[in-house]
Formats: structure tokens, sequence, C-alpha cells
């Protein structure tokens, strides 16, 4: 009997445990399947891209020293740069062959009040024998006083940046013709004029010269290397200065008109070290406003610690990004900040890459550049391969006489001939004005 | 002597026992158990919503078409992308707006873009939040890895294109994507019915 409860009370507690066993597996069962319960939502939706031409398109500006090869639809582009110790063109479209692409003009007047235009034409009825060349107009007046007093200038405007090595001498070459036209007025002073200013547009160098007017001919203007920095950008400026003096009577309002044209004008640097320094690339915009930028990626430098590269992006205006900078071989801003790319007018590129280089002899750097833009949250890039080279040298001589128009080179008319010479001028200007391309107003 | 039928009894018997089996293994026999489903629907925690630049501006002058329908369940992107990297910046977003539970969330594409005939061209959809990035290429067909995306928090979508200078533009490069989004990251999801 004893054994027998005991027996039934062993049961008891192995069912006991059975159970809590039992439980405890379909609890956690139970757990199990709540933690990884697969409820799943699942929405449809969809994309659809309708591909389009490029608003944005690369152009080969065609400049000395730059190889360019344009990939398929203007999208990408392989440029070879060639760094010299030669004599080399710095400035930008500085023959206005086809237009007047790279230059902007601008005006001040010191006394009198002034009617002004500017413009690019193929050729010009009183100044033939040229090819590509731009008018100055600049009409004063001083209606405030019965013999008044006029001054003002007018000019072109670019901006040049310096190779990044000592140079050897710096020379600004101009072809120009200069004309003048009174009425009730006297002509005091008739000058040509350059001045490089840093971008704050205090003067870094400036020189006058006399004109000689009636003619076409040239002037050279010798920089002392002294007053440019090597790497440093500076706004180029060379146009005409004038002063004079008119009548005012009753409904007479005397007037002093110059017509300041210009054939070339071009700014040349002889570096020391294989360097280059110029536009590498238009850019041009078909169809909408776009901030663009640059930067850089994977770069390998081949060159040594003797690399020195700035690359920045400018629009047509003038404005300019931060630079990406290689210096002393080493990338120390990857990409530059942002300007803005408008729809060029007539004669115009929306904006171009500037490289300034120099690099050690018989190197090559390779820069894998991209050219970003884009409007809100959309971007496009675009991949230009630079590569600056240091070829076996070719002595180069800059002459400054060979761009005078023979037709017109000796054909002085001297100051008071001017006067009648020049008279159909204004009868003329409509036309001029309305066959060319209107240049650009510089707002520095 | 008499010769007796050829039909018996004994061939009744037989056939009434054929039939009788027959009967048995054609049976249907039904059961019928009763049990209740009931759905209550609720607005959905995870949601398409706009970005910083739904409808905004596209490069040529056209606009970045961004639908969003179906109490937010439906996206439907249209984009004017061009030769090279286009790249659309947060042009959508995936909200969570549950406050209190996070969800694991996928993209699936069930419709891969229509460029793989052009040789290096892609498209490629790229989720962010602050602290991380997940990039999912929309010419194939494919699951993302699961994204977390905890309460009350959304994430950004941006879409790249690129497309090599040469080629022939598409008239129009077509994806179908699902978004998926789950309570658990355990499975991989399932297909739609």
């Amino acid at each position: 009997m004893h054994a027998g409860r005991k027996k039934s009370k062993l049961f008891l507690r192995n069912a006991w445990v059975k159970l809590a066993f039992a439980s405890l597996v379909v609890l956690l069962s139970v757990l199990i399947v709540v933690v990884n319960a697969g409820v799943y939502v699942i929405y449809d939706s969809k994309i659809v891209a309708k591909p389009q031409a490029p608003p944005l398109i690369l152009v080969d500006p065609e400049a000395q020293g730059v190889n360019v090869t344009l990939g398929a639809n203007d999208t990408w582009a392989n440029i070879t740069v060639k760094a010299t110790t030669e004599y080399q063109e710095i400035t930008r479209n500085g023959g206005f062959d086809t237009s007047p692409n790279g230059w902007l003009y601008g005006y001040t007047v010191y006394s009198g009040n002034a009617t002004v235009a500017a413009a690019w034409n193929q050729t010009y009825y009183f100044a033939p024998g040229a090819s590509g060349v731009v008018l100055l107009y600049m009409k004063l007046y001083n209606p405030s006083s019965i013999i008044g007093y006029v001054n003002g200038s007018i000019y072109l405007v670019q901006n040049v940046t310096i190779p990044n090595t000592p140079l050897s001498s710096v020379t600004l070459n101009i072809t120009y013709y200069s004309a003048y036209t009174t009425s009730f007025s006297t002509l005091r002073s008739y000058y040509l004029f350059a001045e490089l200013l840093y971008t704050n547009g205090t003067i870094a160098w400036s020189s006058l010269q006399s004109v000689t007017t009636g003619s076409w001919n040239n002037a050279s203007f010798v920089i002392p290397t002294a007053n440019v920095k090597p790497g440093e950008t500076y706004t180029l400026l060379v146009g005409a200065r004038v002063s004079g003096r008119t009548l005012n009577i009753l409904t007479i309002v005397g007037n002093l008109t110059i017509y300041q044209l210009f054939d070339s004008v071009r700014l040349y640097v002889e570096p020391l070290y294989p360097s280059f320094s110029g536009s590498i690339l238009d850019v041009n915009v078909t169809n909408g406003n776009y901030g663009g930028s640059l930067g850089v990626a994977n770069l390998t430098l081949l060159g040594g610690t003797n690399v020195n590269v700035s690359v920045f992006l400018a629009n047509l205006s003038g404005g300019v990004t931060t630079p990406i900078v290689v210096s002393s071989g080493l990338l120390t801003s990857s990409a530059t900040s942002e300007v803005q790319l408008t729809v060029p007018p007539l004669g115009y590129t929306s904006g171009y890459i500037h490289l300034s280089a120099s690099i050690y002899s018989s190197s090559v750097v390779n820069i894998p550049l991209r050219i970003r833009y884009g409007v809100g949250g959309v971007t496009v890039t675009y991949q230009v391969n630079i590569t600056i080279i240091d070829p076996p040298s070719k002595n180069v001589t800059v002459s400054s006489t060979n761009n005078v128009p023979h037709q017109y080179a000796h054909t002085h008319l001297g100051r008071d001939k001017s006067m009648k010479g020049f008279k159909h001028l204004d009868k003329l200007l409509p036309n001029i004005l309305e066959n060319s391309i209107p240049l650009q107003r510089w707002r520095g | 002597m008499q010769t007796r039928a050829s039909f018996g009894w004994k061939h009744a018997v037989a056939l009434l026992a054929i039939a009788a089996v027959a009967s048995v293994a054609f049976a249907s026999v039904f059961v019928f158990y009763g049990g209740t489903i009931t759905a209550y629907y609720q607005a959905p925690p995870v949601v398409w919503a706009s970005g910083t630049n739904t409808n905004g501006t596209d490069i040529g002058g056209k606009t970045i078409s961004v639908n969003i329908t179906g109490n937010s369940t439906t996206l439907s992107i249209a984009v004017h992308p061009t030769y090279g990297y286009t790249y659309y910046k947060d042009i959508a977003t995936i909200k969570n707006d549950d406050t209190a539970n996070g969800y694991y969330i996928a993209i699936k594409v069930t419709n891969p873009a229509n460029i793989t005939s052009i040789a290096g061209a892609s498209v490629k959809l790229i989720i962010s939040n602050t602290t991380s990035t997940e990039v999912l290429d929309l010419g194939t067909t494919g699951t993302s890895p699961w994204y977390y995306l905890p309460a009350s928090t959304s994430a950004n979508v941006s879409i790249q294109f690129y497309l090599p200078g040469g080629v022939k533009l598409p008239s129009a490069v077509v994806t179908e994507i699902q978004l998926i989004y789950s309570t658990s990251n355990a499975e991989t999801p399932p297909s739609t019915v």
C-alpha cells in the first residue's frame, strides 16, 4: 500500500515536469512566431526617364597650345595642353577673328555725359583691311556750361591669369585704329591706355600712349615682371582715354566722339619653366540657367613636387569659381565653387575652363577633371581628362608688327584732317552697329 | 439436361460488392469548421512623401514630375536625364509615420530599366538618411537588402542615370519597382500573387 502511494507521487511529479516542459516549448514557439511575424506591405511604383539632348555642351576653343578631342554629343573631352618656356599668349581670343567671345567692354566718364556703344564685326566700312574688329564708340558732351569740359575712357576687359612660374618678360601687343569727330568742340588729348587690376580693383600696372589717328597701328607695352605675380589673376583693361572742350549755346550742344577699333589685343608672357595659362575648353548652354563647377577625382601626379596647377570655371560676364589647386605636387583643393552659366548672347560662349600650370621639364601630368552643372537637385557630370606635357622646345618670336592690315598701314590722316575725314562716321554708325554683334558690358 | 441461365445470383453479388467498394473509394466527405477573419484597415504607417526636389526644375527647362497617389502608397516619377551622369537628389522620401515602431524597408525591381542594350548605361536608386546609404541597380531584377527605418524618420530617395555619349537617345526608360516594408527582416519578402 505504501509502495503504491510512493509510485503514484512519482508519477504525478513526472507528469508535472512533462507539462511544464511542454508549456515552455509552446510558449517559445509562440514567441518565435510573434517576433518573426512576416507582415509585408508592398507598394507598386514607376520611374520613367525621358532622356533629352544635353542642354550644356563642350566646345573646342581652338586655343594655341591646346589640342581638344571632343567626345560624341560633345559631353566629354580629352585635352592635351602644351606647357612650354616659349612665348605664349595668355589672352583669350586676342585676335577677335570670329567673334568678340571672351571680351567685355566698360567705360568711365570723369567729366560730362556720354553715349557709348561697343560691337564686333567682320569688317568695318571706314577701316577696311582688317577682319574681325571690335569698335568702341563714345560720344562725350557737357551741356551744363557754355564751355564744358569732357573727359572719359572706353575699354575692353578680360581676366588673365599669369602662369605660376617666374617670368622673363610680359608684353602687351595691340593693333588699333583711332578716329574722332568734333562738333562745336575741341580735342585736348587722346590716349591708348592699358591696365592690369587686382581682383579687388586696385591697379597693379598702368600705362598710356598717344594714339595715331586715321590708320591701323601697332602699339606695344612692356610690363615689368615685378608688377605681375606668378599665378595671380588680373583684370586686363585696354582702351582709349580722351578729353576735350565743348561749346553749348542755346540749342547747340557740342560733342566729342571717338571711334576706337581693335584688330588684336594680345598679352604675351615668357616663362622661365614649362608652363601654360589660358582657356582650354569652352562650355555652351543651349537651354536654361545652371550653376557650374569643377571637381577632380583620383588625381595621380607624375610630375613630382615641381607641379603647380590651378583650374577654374569662368562665365561670360567675368565671374569665376574658386580654383582646384595642386601646389608643389599636392592636391590642396579638389573642387571649385559655383558660377552661373546661362545661354550666351550671339558671338559668345557661356563659359570656359581656365588652366594655369607649371611642370617639370619633359614631364607629364594627368588631371581627371569633372565638370558639373545643374539646377535645384539635378546635377549632370561630364568627364574632361587633361594631360599637360612639356614637349621639346621650339623657339618662337613674337612680332609686334605682323598684324597691321597693309591697306591702311600708312594712311595717317593727321588730327586736323581727321575732323573732315571722319564726319561721315556718325551717319554710318547706325548701319555699322545694326550689322554687328554687340559686346557685353563689364560689371566690374 | 436443361442449361442454367448464364447470369446467376453469384454474379449479382459480385457486382454489388464492386459497386460498394467503388462507392467507398470515391466518397466525398466534407467537414466544416467555423472561423472568422476580421481585417481592421489602418492608415499606412510607411508612405511615399515629397523630397526637397519633388516637382523641382529639371535640366533643359523641364520639370521633375513626381506624383504620389493612392494615399501615398503609389509613386510615379518622370525625369529628363541627358548624356553623362545625371543625378536627381532627394526627389522623394520614404516616411515612417509610426511614432512607436520602426520598419524594415526594401525596394524590389519588378521591371528593370530597359537600357541594358546600351553598353555602360545604368540607372541607380539611392536610399539614404543621416546614418546609412543603400544603392540599388535598377537595371536588373532583384530586391535590395533590408533598410531599417526607425520610428518617425524618413529616408531620401535619389536616382542617378548614366548614358554614354554617342548612343542614340532612348525615347523612354521605364523602371517598375515595389516598395516593401515589414515589421521583420528575418525573411526575404514574398512576391505578390
